[in-house]
């Protein structure tokens, strides 16, 4: 058995790939998925999927770069499930895009938690597009969807996102809710 | 004009894993390399316990 691999992949490699990349990997998961055991459960995917591509015909190079990509893939996978999830508690109702001009300054940190609060769609295209910095083109393509369809969902997604983030800012006393959790229902609106 | 979301960009900025999680996922990673061919390793359970304890700290 373990001669069928060690034929044709030095398995010594490997294993000081996966010493290599198991930081960047987790790393990466850690700062885009917000659970600690999120991005343990999506980083071990990512390792899984790692060895079932090895033992493919003609590999790929396998790099840390590489794995990034998988573990892309693997978040994207999750929020697809997420969303599932999700649908059924939807609002049926949906608040049509605000203008997408937005030229002021946004704090880092309360970004970063605001895009916590969005709905799992409207988080993977802005992670894709924004924290990964990926072309439309290639969000498109991690999303399974067209570039068009791609760019309407992130018009709908920065315009959630700054309705979250002017929520959160000015303490809207409409949420009634200062921990934010209203939001993580029916509140996120323009999902798609 | 610069895109105000910019500011969401993030590098890839290595972590460590708790050492627990981190030797036995290794622990796997090297009894998947072992399975006979055919077999699709990714279909075994996740270990839900993962990285759940302390993560180690940041490497910059």
């Amino acid at each position: 058995m373990r001669g069928e691999l060690a034929d044709s992949v030095p398995r010594r490699g490997l294993l000081a790939l996966y010493d290599e990349a198991l930081p960047c990997v987790y790393g990466y998961l850690r700062t885009r998925c917000g659970e600690q055991p999120l991005a343990g459960d999506l980083t071990a995917e990512t390792v899984l999927a790692a060895v079932d591509a090895v033992r493919r015909p003609n590999p790929p190079p396998m790099d840390v770069p590489w794995l990034i990509g998988v573990a892309r893939h693997k978040l994207v996978d999750h929020w697809r499930r997420a969303e599932r999830e999700e649908r059924g508690l939807r609002a049926v109702g949906e608040t049509p895009p605000a203008q997408d001009r937005w030229a002021e300054h946004l704090d880092a940190l309360q970004a970063r938690a605001t895009l916590e609060r969005l709905g799992p769609h409207h988080k993977a295209a802005l992670t894709l597009r924004y924290l990964d910095d990926l072309p439309v083109p290639r969000v498109a393509a991690l999303l399974g969807r067209s570039v068009y369809a791609t760019e309407a969902l992130l018009v709908r997604a920065r315009a959630a996102f700054r309705r979250a983030y002017e929520e959160s800012a000015s303490g809207d006393s409409r949420l009634g809710d200062a921990s934010g959790t209203t939001d993580t229902s029916g509140r996120e609106a323009g999902r798609d | 004009m610069t895109d105000p979301l910019d500011v969401l960009r993030t590098p890839v900025v290595p972590v460590d894993p708790d050492p627990a999680f981190a030797a036995r996922l290794r622990a796997r990673f090297e009894r998947a390399l072992n399975v006979p061919k055919g077999v699709v390793v990714t279909q075994a359970t996740i270990d839900r316990q993962a990285a759940t304890t302390t993560e180690a700290s940041v490497v910059s």
